[in-house]
């Protein structure tokens, strides 16, 4: 605040007083916990969100819910957990004995097995049951136990199975490409709703010394080390990750010389003097931007260079889809900045921060909250539309869209299309009901 | 507002001026050579391929003839360890694997010496005269080379190098006269390790060309109307888009319209009648829709309602051409009947979403002061709703309507597909697909203009509907 | 809003009425053919993708064809087949004549001018035609006759076995008069093309190279014309090309040759329909005739349409193509021979065929086609799918799980490699993708992780021909007749992004692939490629799996049908709706 000049009335003492008391009237025991309280006290909502939970819980389990493993089981003479062990074997912790190296798990001559409900994985191909069986036709199967309750595909694999682990996919792709569109979106949405093109103030050595450093800052951070960054890209994600860190971290010392070279030098008074950075403006420019270049491009490029994985298509869609967050915050700030209420909290002299985050940002957020339900819904259905083309998620990766795509050429076996479908349905519906719900409980008008 | 209007104009060159570079630099860098894929067309899309590629005059016939053989920009920044005549090396493999040899020992000079050494060399190799005593020498020593083309590490190379002389040194004497040229590039090699300086990668510097470089020549092209010309049938750009955008705009057009007439009714509706059984059924309607993906509705529409085994109802994808000599009302009715499949897949997704965020804002409003006091004056519920609370829960509706524009241009790739419609999403798709670099760029160009333009007209939009947001008040 | 959604339904409900009430009847005598999109262009020179060459076909004519019954070579626009005779320097003269009933759409006979006119248009190096050019190298002039305006003889500079194929079937024969209308082409002659490169600098080389390149050659029904039966009528782009029966064409009286004379339908229309599933509701529908390349699956389910089986026959035929699973030999982990033959015997063929391409498939040990008795080596057993014999040579190759994490790992170059390997096939192609997972599958029960790695054709296409891969799917497809093996199994094809994508071959096969191709006597030369079959079972760089059939569908209303194994898979100029009433 006191860099954009508005601290006329911003008094120490008086600052203080007024905090406490606008605290006391508005929120008894935190802002948060009072939103959650009236989630509470919504059913629908309620609901919704123990059914996202129940989604969590069905993708985390998702290994000891189907497998082609038993749970426990006595074979030889020794009492084995096999599917908790895969666990520790892939880790590198034990190893397999050499009885148990790469068997045919269904054949084996178990004295006892218990199996998981579905005892098969997605890509385990039962050959008595090809060519799409339905879940109501005759499968010769040995015996209930092997059921494929919901049927089979065209070359054998369960479609339970399937529909058990599309979940972690779905779960996935929804929540972390979200998370990414929403982080960017409105942290962006914020700088240009809120400071809008007038508000953002900075000394004139800062901005020469920003941009002065910027291009070395980049050739130091990619530049050189773009060989880097390509093998790690090629190699695997978490390496990238890795060298993307180092890369930022070369990025941001550069830049902090900048800022530290520049702070003995805003004491003269001609570099020091503030100027204008017209923040909407960039903000915009950069959303219009992003929304010019085709997703699918982008999508193309990236899986051409590097192999195809679920990480990069959820990264490519996060990447993307923050425009609309921004803009839906952004468009709402440049409303409720002009409010009489933001404007006493600035005249109490409330830090700039704290206007924002207490203040502002929180009644933006209810259109927000339907983009992002909305979102995660659609990065799901991205997804779908991406097997349906056949780019992106790698092959043997069973998602609920590639199940219907499946489908699509065999309209008779509705078994392919309606499992999906449904589970699409109710995970999309699911969130826009937990979105509304949080919206209107944080929106004050909107309770009753 | 005028001025505010013409300064956002103005700013809408630098921006398309960084879009237009951004989708060049992806379309240097994405995967897959156009030069390889004119080449390589013959070989259809289930890989059938009856004829070879050609060689590598053709490559190079074929690349001048695009202009890729130009610089890439107006200059370059790189390291000083490599170079402005880099972008001559033909093939992009061979290119980016000398860059890296000189980035790792800090002296292009030295590398084009390697690379010239090299290429006397394959030459040579390649004159001799097929020995069958000799051949199989012959034929290593021809992969070993190709392998130092594409090799940067130090250690491999050495081990082909240890080849070469192991295979030179051989039985077969046909070899022996290339020798002196191996020694030449071996001492070449040599040369580039001796004179390693490891500090040169991390000095900046900048290479400039001047404008015949392929980014000047396709902008100032772009900017004279000229487009080019696609890699895939040679056709200019501009009747290209021209005919797919006929289809799309009358699509798209008929579509957004249409879902914004049913949506933001049904939104306004669900804020007022909030809670009721109705409200909730409509809802889940909407939800339903708009979770079934548009491919698998799109089939499951044609399949049961085209003239298959169900209902003949509406016209499959690939019927008759519409007459020249028919009635003019016959050609209106029978586009309109031919697209309606089409345009309820276009439609149906997007209804959830307006409407949801129509509902919202209506919310929103109905829960502010001056409402209550509408409602207190004894206005008719109605004249509140569509009156006085409309025009100020639009607010979230507008900030879609940015998002309209593009669409209007960029089509659909699967509902395109699934109806056979020959518009913008499948052209734009298809020459993805081809790296066809003219069409993509002028298709992105155009949808760039138009988002700009959606956008604009939506911040303008914010400000007629509520007065408060103001893009001329200085805030002093 | 109940009144505007009232208002919209009523009006649906008119446009439904007054459409259904006046439906534009197709004409019985005319095909509609399916095609997945639109070619590239209608010009023979300039393209070469296999859709435009199949409409080609009708518009333009060869000197020779392969008739689709037969598979033998006929005259087309030769009045027979030609002389071969070589000379003492060992150059290949071919010396044809052309029909004499033979004019184009002007009424003026196509002569040996033309032929030449043609030659120099492909051998001109500023024309867009790189990759039919390099086929005709050889080519070191033609001589004409004076005396004689419909006889030349084609002259090569080496012996070459393809010779006669690549300038009989290769070669459409374009109207001097209507694309060169400058006379651009004249004063050059193809021997000085061959010998002097300086021509190639020439202004009016160039000059005709851009009016030859530009698209009205390609797309202009005022332009694009030959002397097939069938003249280009209308291309509305993304939609469909109407081709339409030429009045008093000049073949119609030499019906009886052989199928390219036979044009019996008024119009021949392909109709761009971009997806198989839609294509085939249009089908059902009526609005298409013929569909020549049915999913497997499809065309399993299609009987059970009874609106199918009323209007449509379906027909069957084996693909001049064969399916393989290429394990790159220049990969350290395929270096051993068993390891390759391990990798064959986790391959159930039979299954595949069965589960994948529905039984409309049959399984291939070799590059050669079953149904080519003379070439095809039937002493070959394929390898069996044996999980244990895989496992046995594993292990003998040196693979074993030594850290016991269920993945086989080995010492290569002094490194600990586990195996794991990419399969890598092209995005959106089923098929392939459904072989890759039951590989995965087998493969996983013997300790070999495998990830499928689909990626857009062309990004593929350039992985394979850089060897960037360690296992892939593919399909080869050929012409009828001799093949050449050079291009895909010769050692220096590995090279340069050549064709032989999986590195095999030594000096061996390479000399045995050389002599086949300039062996002219047939049963020398099949005895050479069943032994080039063995050495390539035996090497199991490639493990062929199966060659497939066309699956056809054809409207009952026309008579003379019959499949071929060569693209397009049938003669649609030939069937007769006339006959049968």
């Amino acid at each position: 605040m006191r860099e954009s000049g508005y601290n006329i009335f911003g008094g120490a003492a008086k600052k203080k007083v007024s905090e406490t008391m606008i605290n006391e009237v508005l929120s008894p025991e935190g802002y948060w916990k009072m939103v959650f309280r009236q989630l509470r006290k919504n059913k629908i909502a309620t609901y919704s969100l123990r059914f996202i939970l129940f989604l969590a819980i069905l993708s985390t389990f998702a290994d000891l819910l189907a497998n082609e493993k038993p749970l426990v089981c006595e074979y030889n003479k020794h009492l084995y957990f096999p599917v908790c062990k895969s666990y520790f074997v892939s880790a590198g912790i034990t190893e397999w004995p050499a009885e148990l190296q790469n068997v045919e798990w269904k054949e084996l001559n178990y004295q006892w097995a218990i199996f998981p409900p579905v005892p098969y994985l997605p890509q385990n191909i039962d050959e008595a049951n090809v060519h799409s069986v339905g879940p109501f036709d005759k499968q010769p199967v040995k015996s209930l136990r092997w059921r494929h309750w919901l049927g089979t595909d065209e070359l054998g694999h369960d479609i339970f199975a399937a529909m058990i682990y599309g979940t972690r996919i779905a779960m996935l792709v929804g929540v972390f490409s979200m998370g990414i569109a929403t982080l960017i979106g409105l942290i962006l949405g914020l700088l240009a709703g809120y400071f809008g093109d007038n508000r953002l103030k900075v000394s004139r050595i800062r901005v020469i010394f920003n941009l002065l450093f910027l291009a070395p800052a980049v050739f130091y951070a990619v530049g050189i080390r773009s060989y880097e960054l390509t093998e790690a890209f090629t190699h695997s994600f978490i390496s990238f990750l890795g060298q993307c860190f180092i890369s930022l971290l070369i990025f941001s010392g550069v830049m902090s010389i900048g800022n530290i070279l520049a702070m003995p030098l805003r004491r003269i008074q001609f570099l020091g003097k503030k100027i204008n950075i017209p923040a909407d403006i960039i903000v915009s420019r950069c959303i219009e931007i992003i929304m010019s270049i085709p997703t699918l491009f982008l999508i193309m490029s990236v899986i051409a260079i590097a192999k195809p994985s679920l990480m990069m298509v959820m990264l490519v869609i996060g990447a993307t889809a923050w425009t609309g967050i921004a803009r839906f915050v952004r468009a709402e700030l440049l409303r409720i900045r002009e409010l009489e209420y933001i404007e006493a909290a600035q005249a109490l002299g409330y830090s700039q921060l704290r206007t924002i985050f207490r203040h502002a940002l929180p009644n933006a957020l209810s259109p927000v909250l339907i983009a992002v339900a909305f979102g995660v819904a659609g990065a799901i259905l991205t997804e779908a539309t991406l097997s349906f083309l056949g780019i992106g998620v790698p092959a043997d990766t069973i998602t609920w869209g590639a199940l219907l795509s499946e489908a699509r050429s065999k309209p008779a076996a509705w078994w392919l299309a309606v499992f999906p479908g449904i589970a699409i349905f109710i995970t999309v519906t699911v969130y826009n009901l937990l979105g509304e719900g949080l919206s209107e409980a944080m929106d004050p008008r909107l309770r009753k | 507002m005028l001025q505010y209007i013409t300064k956002r104009v103005l700013i809408f060159i630098p921006t398309l001026l960084v879009i237009s570079f951004i989708m060049f630099m992806l379309g240097v860098y994405a995967p897959g050579d156009p030069v390889e894929t004119i080449l390589a067309r013959q070989q259809g899309e289930s890989g059938l391929s009856v004829r070879n590629i050609a060689d590598e005059a053709a490559y190079m016939s074929v690349r001048h003839k695009l202009g890729l053989d130009l610089p890439l920009f107006y200059f370059s920044i790189t390291n000083s360890t490599s170079s402005d005549t880099l972008y001559r090396i033909p093939k992009a493999d061979v290119r980016e694997s000398m860059a890296h040899i000189a980035f790792i020992n800090g002296s292009w000079p030295n590398v084009a010496r390697y690379y010239s050494a090299l290429k006397q060399f394959e030459s040579e190799l390649n004159y001799l005269r097929t020995d069958s005593l000799c051949q199989e020498d012959i034929i290593a020593a021809k992969k070993n080379v190709n392998e130092l083309y594409v090799n940067y590490d130090q250690s491999k190379i050495a081990s082909i190098f240890s080849n070469l002389t192991s295979i030179l040194n051989g039985k077969c004497k046909v070899l022996q006269p290339l020798s002196s040229k191996f020694v030449a590039l071996k001492n070449t090699e040599l040369f580039i390790v001796d004179h390693q300086s490891s500090y040169a990668k991390f000095i900046p510097a900048i290479h400039w060309y001047g404008f015949r470089n392929q980014y000047h020549h396709w902008l100032v092209n772009f900017l004279r109307g000229n487009f080019g010309f696609s890699y895939q049938d040679m056709r200019p750009v501009s009747s290209i888009i021209w005919d797919a955008m006929k289809w799309t705009l009358g699509i798209s057009f008929a579509s957004v319209m249409l879902a914004y007439f049913i949506a933001i009714p049904l939104g306004v509706k669900a804020a007022t009648t909030k809670g009721s059984k109705k409200e909730r059924a409509t809802t889940t309607g909407l939800f339903m829709l708009y979770s079934l993906p548009n491919f698998w509705i799109a089939t499951i529409l044609i399949i049961f309602f085209c003239g298959g085994d169900w209902f003949s109802w509406f016209p499959a994808p690939g019927a008759a051409p519409i007459p020249a000599d028919a009635p003019f009302q016959y050609h209106i009715t029978q586009g309109i009947y031919r697209l309606i499949l089409p345009l309820i897949c276009w439609t149906y997704t997007s209804l959830a979403f307006i409407s949801r965020q129509m509902r919202g804002g209506m919310l929103n409003t109905l829960g502010q002061d001056y409402i209550r006091t509408a409602r207190a004056k004894g206005l008719p519920e109605e004249r509140v709703v569509w009156k006085h609370a409309l025009r100020n829960s639009l607010l979230p509706v507008i900030t879609l309507f940015a998002n309209v524009f593009p669409l209007l241009l960029s089509g659909s790739v699967v509902i395109e597909e699934i109806f056979s419609i020959p518009g913008m999403g499948q052209v734009s798709y298809n020459a993805l697909i081809a790296n066809d670099y003219p069409v993509v760029f002028a298709n992105t160009m155009f949808a760039a203009l138009l988002t700009l333009g959606g956008t604009l007209i939506a911040d303008i939009l914010y400000a007629v509907a509520d007065p408060r947001i103001s893009y001329s008040k200085t805030i002093a | 809003m109940r009144k505007s959604l009232c208002s919209i339904i009523a009006f649906l409900c008119a446009c439904l009425v007054i459409s259904s009430c006046s439906t534009y009847k197709n004409n019985p005598t005319q095909v509609v053919l399916w095609q997945l999109g639109d070619p590239g262009m209608l010009n023979p020179v300039l393209a070469s993708d296999l859709g435009s060459e199949d409409i080609d076909n009708n518009i333009f004519q060869p000197l020779l064809n392969f008739d689709y019954r037969t598979l033998k070579l006929v005259p087309v626009l030769a009045d027979t087949l030609p002389t071969v005779k070589i000379d003492s320097a060992g150059r290949m003269l071919i010396t044809f004549e052309i029909r004499k009933e033979a004019k184009w759409d002007n009424g003026s006979p196509v002569t040996a001018k033309d032929v030449e006119f043609t030659l120099k248009v492909i051998k001109n190096p500023a024309v867009n035609d790189e990759a039919l050019r390099s086929y005709y190298d050889m080519v070191s002039d033609i001589i004409l006759y004076p005396d004689k305006p419909k006889k030349f003889t084609v002259v090569y500079n080496e012996k070459y076995m393809m010779a006669v194929i690549a300038t009989g079937t290769d070669t459409y024969i374009l109207p001097e008069y209507r694309y060169d209308s400058n006379k651009y082409m004249e004063s050059f002659t193809v021997k000085q093309m061959y010998y002097d490169t300086s021509t190639a600098h020439n202004p009016k080389m160039i000059a005709f190279a851009k009016s030859f390149n530009a698209d009205k050659y390609s797309r202009d029904t005022n332009y694009v014309s030959g002397s097939g039966a069938y003249q280009f009528k209308s291309w509305a782009t993304g939609q469909r090309i109407v081709l339409m029966k030429k009045n008093n064409w000049w073949g119609d009286d030499l019906k009886t040759k052989n199928c390219f004379f036979e044009a019996n339908p008024s119009k021949l229309i392909y109709q761009t329909i971009n997806d198989m599933t839609s294509a085939l509701v249009s089908l059902k529908a009526g609005n298409i005739d013929v569909i020549g390349n049915i999913k497997p699956s499809d065309f399993a389910e299609l009987p059970k349409s009874e609106k199918f089986s009323q209007n449509f026959n379906t027909y069957r035929t084996l693909k001049l193509s064969y399916s393989y699973i290429g394990l790159n030999m220049a990969n350290p982990k395929f270096a051993d021979i068993r390891t390759r033959q391990a990798i064959a015997h986790l391959i159930d063929v039979p299954r595949i065929i069965r589960n994948v391409y529905y039984g409309y498939a049959q399984q291939v040990i070799g590059p050669v086609t079953p149904m080519d008795s003379l070439n095809y080596n039937y002493s070959i057993k394929p390898y069996s799918f044996n999980i244990d014999t895989a496992r046995a040579l594993l292990a003998a190759a040196g693979w074993k799980d030594s850290d016991g994490d269920g993945i086989l790992d080995k010492k290569i170059d002094g490194k600990k490699t586990d195996f794991i390997i990419d399969y890598l096939c092209n995005a959106g192609n089923e098929q392939r993708k459904k072989v890759g997972l039951m590989f995965k599958e087998e493969a996983r029960k013997v300790g070999i992780e495998v990830n499928i790695v689909q990626q857009e054709a062309n990004v593929f296409r350039s992985n394979l021909k850089t060897h960037n891969f360690d296992v892939c799917m593919d399909v080869w497809g050929f012409q009828p007749g001799p093949m050449d093996f050079k291009q895909i199994f010769y050692t220096t094809s590995a090279l340069n992004k050549g064709s032989n994508v999986i590195s095999f071959g030594d000096a061996k096969s390479d000399a045995l692939i050389d002599s086949i191709r300039v062996e002219l006597d047939e049963t020398k030369r099949a005895k050479m490629i069943k032994r080039l079959q063995e050495i390539m079972h035996e090497q199991c760089g490639d493990i062929f799996l199966c060659a497939q059939q066309a699956l056809i569908a054809v409207n009952k209303r026309y008579s003379n049908v019959y499949p071929s194994c060569n693209m397009p898979f049938f003669w649609e100029a030939g069937f007769d709706a006339n006959a049968r009433k």
